[in-house]
């Protein structure tokens, strides 16, 4: 242990959800609950996750805190905005305060010149958070020769927190911000195995919305490998979200019958409208609230404003796209840093590239296209989609 | 389930059962058991070097064809940086990635200063020369032109020969002229009912070889690490039951051929991709314009049926493939299936096939309108 009254501790700071009036407390339980699963086989009662005044604090009720083996575990977590590994003391008292603060620091110091930044919450402690680093720092000067206080350049920030307890620390590793997963309720997410749609999902995830994954597989056009690729993605998504379990729509008995009843350029629009009339009865079965696809507007010719217009009736639901004003270096960005990227780029054909015409229509026409469509469902289409709907399966 | 993938790999042959298996031990071990292990080696050795026309020394055990052909070239290329003033490879543009990717790595590395289609000029003023051929086209089962090792020799006086047996050893046994004319021969288990993880390199004697990896003085010095001695005893089981049956699985798999590639007069458009020249009846490469061939592999598979489009090592990258390099366009490329045969294959499954293929084929054209 760092002293005799300090140990290790992680604070984990939260950002918007504090702002929450009415429901802060039901987020701030749906992220404790979360840091607890996740490390729950790293220990056997020993450590707790407890509210602290703003913060949560995850401490070792036996000892010091392992940071390094819990941080890997919860830095994913949608809610989190940073992670502080640092030392807690229930001192009150300025002069211990200091000595323990000096131990501490003295080790974590780079460059010469410092700052102290106090926090204090808990406004009972007598002296204000000014007050507290100018006692700190002074303490600090004397005690690190060499150093010199810098208020608008220092090289290293030592910061104080004065809670329920007192908490000393230097440096935090930032989160990932957003909302709790599935604080939202739960959305329908189209996936292709591209880069896109996995990019949509964790983006929605990031703000709430719990995904509810579907894929249209249509075998024998397409390889089995698909499937596995999608899982492969959703694997790299669980990172943040728990577990996916994926639906797997059959969907070879749709694509071959409007392949059969539509012109092959306008066959597009056609399968779009029908995954997204399937996706919307999932998500109804599944007491989904929305759609999520990964269309990035004027990316390819079923993604221009029109075809959008054009395929919007056939959703029951809203469609969020959450990709809508990006640009494609922006989005791979991301599917970089949550390791999508080299997955969605294994080069297996997907349905699109046998089933798509070599100019697809850009501008379709959406009263044209609905008007084809409700006649094609009352000779059959609906009937398809109702046994594509049954047939998804996890 | 048919397969018709053997050119991937073949279906394993049991091991023989009367042959004890007690040879786990290290052959290199000094006691009782290492002998036994390395008796058996030696034996394998023995009867895998009568087959290949070679001194049991010539030959060095590898774990499959990829790392035969790297050893050879690369090794080879190494072992002349030192001494020539740059050696010149011969590599035919459509040869399997295993001789290719090694051979542009060389030239990457500055082990070698050009490379060379052996369709072109065959002089080269200076110089070291290797000329990599292959007994048997991976993709459309073409045989290897028996007269260029002579011709390329004549022209260059030292000129190393590597031919990549991998689709021939076992399979072809009219070409014996290869044997004596190569300097490396190079050869896959797993292509021939033995297992995957086991293959080999005749060196021929005299001709200079650097080591890739080292750590043991196995395999003079060329390949060290613990023999596989019971991939290799198997290997040389499967060899020499091959080469025991020869006639009749030749005659057999020749009938099978040409039962499938019948399908050319039945299927409008429908070809078979080859180049001028003999051709092992074990390698079938079809195109169907009109039916993509992944598509068609996706299709038959579901009927139980499993072959490939081109080489399995490419068929998950979208590199340029064997039939794109000998310049077919890109529509019968992407259109093309290859059938790989063995002696487990029968009229039956060659029949069946026929009508699957035949249903596919129409289905696909339908879809992408083909005319």
């Amino acid at each position: 242990m760092e002293t005799n009254t300090a140990k290790h501790i992680m604070l984990v700071k939260y950002g918007e959800v504090a702002l929450r009036q009415g429901n802060r407390g039901f987020y701030e339980k749906q992220i404790m609950d979360d840091i607890r699963r996740r490390i729950k086989d790293l220990h056997s009662g020993n450590i707790k996750v407890i509210r602290e005044q703003g913060r949560f604090l995850i401490e070792d009720v036996t000892g010091d805190l392992d940071s390094e083996a819990i941080l890997p575990r919860v830095k994913n977590i949608f809610g989190a905005i940073a992670f502080c590994d640092g030392i807690k003391t229930t001192e009150r008292e300025m002069k211990p305060l200091c000595e323990t603060a000096l131990a501490f620091f003295r080790a974590r110091i780079r460059g010469k010149s410092f700052k102290v930044v106090t926090k204090r919450a808990d406004k009972r402690f007598p002296l204000t958070s000014n007050e507290i680093s100018a006692v700190i720092g002074e303490h600090l000067l004397a005690g690190l020769p060499g150093t010199q206080v810098d208020l608008h350049n220092p090289d290293t920030i030592f910061r104080v927190e004065i809670r329920n307890h007192v908490y000393f620390y230097v440096d935090s590793t930032p989160g990932e911000g957003g909302l709790p997963y599935g604080s939202a309720g739960k959305g329908v997410l189209l996936l292709s195995g591209g880069i896109d749609s996995p990019v949509a999902g964790y983006l929605a995830a990031r703000r709430g919305v719990g995904l509810v994954p579907v894929y249209f597989h249509s075998p024998p056009y397409v390889s089995e490998r698909v499937v596995d690729k999608v899982r492969d993605l959703l694997a790299a998504l669980t990172a943040y979200t728990g577990e996916l379990p994926l639906q797997i729509v059959p969907f070879t008995d749709v694509q071959l019958y409007l392949q059969e009843k539509v012109p092959a350029e306008k066959l597009t629009i056609f399968l779009k409208r029908a995954m997204l009339h399937i996706a919307s009865a999932i998500a109804a079965r599944e007491n989904a609230r929305c759609l999520i696809t990964g269309d990035a507007i004027g990316q390819v010719a079923s993604q221009t404003l029109h075809s959008l217009a054009a395929v919007h009736s056939a959703a029951t639901l809203p469609i969020l796209r959450p990709l809508t004003a990006m640009d494609k270096h922006q989005i791979i960005e991301i599917a970089h840093r949550i390791g999508t990227y080299p997955i969605s780029i294994r080069p297996y054909d997907d349905c699109c590239t046998l089933f798509v015409a070599r100019h697809p229509e850009n501008k379709p026409n959406a009263a044209v296209i609905e008007r084809m469509e409700t006649r094609l469902m009352e000779e059959g289409l609906k009937d398809l989609l109702a046994k594509a709907v049954e047939g998804a399966v996890n | 389930m048919i397969y018709l993938d053997n050119a991937a790999t073949t279906p394993p042959l049991p091991f023989p059962a009367h042959e004890s298996a007690d040879f786990f031990a290290n052959p290199s071990s000094p006691h009782k058991m290492g002998i036994v292990a390395e008796r058996a080696l030696t034996r394998a050795r023995a009867t895998l070097s009568e087959l290949l026309h070679c001194a049991p020394k010539e030959l060095v055990f590898t774990s499959g064809g990829t790392e035969a052909n790297n050893l050879a070239i690369l090794g080879y290329a190494l072992a002349q940086a030192k001494k020539s003033h740059g050696l010149t490879i011969f590599a035919e543009p459509w040869a399997h990635p295993s001789i290719l990717a090694p051979v542009h790595w060389a030239l990457e590395q500055g082990l070698a200063r050009g490379i060379i289609s052996p369709a072109g000029e065959w002089r080269i003023p200076g110089g070291a020369v290797l000329c990599c051929l292959s007994h048997v086209n991976h993709e459309t089962g073409n045989l290897m032109d028996l007269d260029l090792p002579a011709s390329i020799k004549k022209a260059n006086p030292g000129a190393a020969i590597l031919v990549d047996g991998a689709q021939g050893f076992c399979k072809d046994f009219t070409a014996t002229q290869i044997f004596r004319d190569m300097d490396f021969y190079t050869f896959s288990g797993h292509k021939f009912h033995a297992c995957t993880g086991v293959g080999g390199l005749v060196v021929r004697n005299g001709i200079k070889l650097a080591p890739l990896m080292h750590g043991g003085a196995q395999e003079n010095n060329l390949r060290p690490g613990t023999e596989n001695t019971a991939g290799i005893f198997h290997m040389a089981h499967a060899a020499r039951f091959l080469h025991g049956h020869r006639d009749a699985h030749f005659s057999k798999i020749s009938a099978l051929c040409r039962g499938l590639s019948g399908i050319t007069d039945t299927i409008p458009g429908a070809l078979r991709n080859q180049l001028p020249g003999p051709l092992s009846p074990y390698i079938l490469n079809l195109s169907f314009p009109g039916a993509k061939g992944e598509v068609l592999v996706h299709m038959l598979s579901e009927k139980g049926i499993c072959l490939s489009m081109g080489a399995a090592c490419k068929s998950r990258r979208k590199d340029k493939s064997a039939l794109a390099a000998m310049g077919y366009p890109k529509e019968i490329a992407e259109s093309a299936l290859r059938f790989s045969f063995s002696h487990f294959n029968t009229p039956e499954e060659i029949q069946h096939t026929l009508e699957a293929l035949t249903t596919c084929v129409n289905q696909l054209r339908k879809i992408s309108g083909y005319k």
